[in-house]
């Protein structure tokens, strides 16, 4: 037995020193993305009252997959607007626009992104929150401007301002 | 009794010289062919970056890096390789990030004259060994470049985790045959 045994041995610890190893680390380094942008197709949201109805019932404009965004981690959208809606010397309030967000056609469905409809202000407002990151994803925003006296004896033209989006980190 | 000596004189003579013949030296040569191997790996330590929004949407890459592996081998041969866990390592622990989201490519751009083109596979790193290259040659003189990569479809995998380095030790083996 002992006989047999040996020359077992002797071929096995020859394989094993036949072998060559060599080691290289391997670092993945992350760091806290995020990136926002508006389809560039809808840079501008026109809401235009020509109507009886639109001044009765208000105006809705709905942009689909408006937004853009990637974020490695979870983040939160916030909307606001930089100055009351002007021509010339006149304004009106951008309170009386709201905005409706929704998932669209870009990213999975997911129950754990949080859709805040809001008015606009030129206060930030959260309206999106998502406790999950995501490498592509679009939103729909709807824009309502509802109906109101304020609309009522103003001097016909455009009345415009500028939103911002912004996406954070949390 | 002088034929009797001229005889013995020119029988010494005649002998003297074969005499001189029978010292004789051996040389013996031996000719020891034994099985040469070695592997260097040219960067120990590799990086790949995550930051930037384009990597997410197209997937990473450290680009090939050239000369990655040096292969002696005076015969046939198998290099494989693995990672030394199955999650990378973050701050002393293991994080929930798979090591399987690397992908590593092999190329080569220069060796010696092959009989038989080398057997390249790209491989999914996990801790088991993965198979790479083959070479069916002897007298092999490699030198490979490798790209890690982490593809697109694998991204997503990076997501939600920690900022920071996650690193893990990639080892690898020539078996020659």
């Amino acid at each position: 037995m002992r006989n047999i045994l040996a020359p077992l041995f002797l071929l096995f610890s020859f394989v094993l020193s036949a072998q060559n190893s060599a080691q290289s680390n391997l670092n993945v380094i992350l760091k806290p993305i995020q990136s926002i942008k508006i389809n560039d197709q809808q840079q501008h949201v026109n809401l235009s009252f020509e109507t009886v109805e639109d001044y009765t019932k208000g105006k809705i404009s709905n942009q689909a997959d408006h937004i853009e965004v990637m974020s490695s981690g979870t983040y939160e959208i916030r909307v606001v607007a930089q100055a009351p809606l002007m021509h010339d010397a006149d304004e009106i309030r951008v309170e009386h626009i709201g905005l409706n967000p929704s998932l669209g056609a870009i990213g999975d469905f997911r129950d754990n992104i949080t859709l805040l409809p809001v008015s606009l202000s030129m206060r930030e407002r959260n309206m999106i929150q998502s406790n999950a990151g995501d490498v592509k994803r679009t939103f729909n925003v709807s824009y309502k401007m509802n109906a109101s006296d304020e609309l009522l004896n103003k001097p016909v033209g455009t009345y415009s301002t500028v939103i911002t989006y912004t996406i954070l980190s949390l | 009794m002088f034929k009797k000596t001229l005889f013995i004189l020119t029988l010494l003579l005649a002998t003297s010289p074969i005499l001189a013949q029978i010292g004789s030296a051996k040389s013996k040569i031996v000719l020891n062919f034994r099985e040469q191997q070695s592997l260097v790996i040219s960067h120990p330590s590799v990086d790949i970056n995550l930051n930037k929004g384009a990597e997410y949407a197209k997937g990473v890459e450290t680009g090939m890096l050239k000369n990655h592996l040096i292969i002696q081998c005076s015969t046939p041969y198998e290099l494989s390789v693995r990672s030394i866990n199955a999650y990378f390592q973050y701050e002393n622990s293991l994080s929930g990030l798979p090591v399987s989201i690397i992908r590593i490519k092999p190329n080569i751009t220069t060796s010696t004259a092959l009989d038989f083109p080398l057997q390249l596979h790209p491989v999914d790193l996990t801790i088991n060994p993965q198979l790479m290259i083959q070479s069916n040659n002897r007298g092999n003189s490699q030198q490979i470049d490798v790209n890690y990569t982490i593809p697109v479809q694998n991204i997503s995998q990076t997501l939600n985790q920690k900022a920071g380095s996650y690193q893990t030790t990639i080892v690898y083996t020539l078996l020659p045959h």
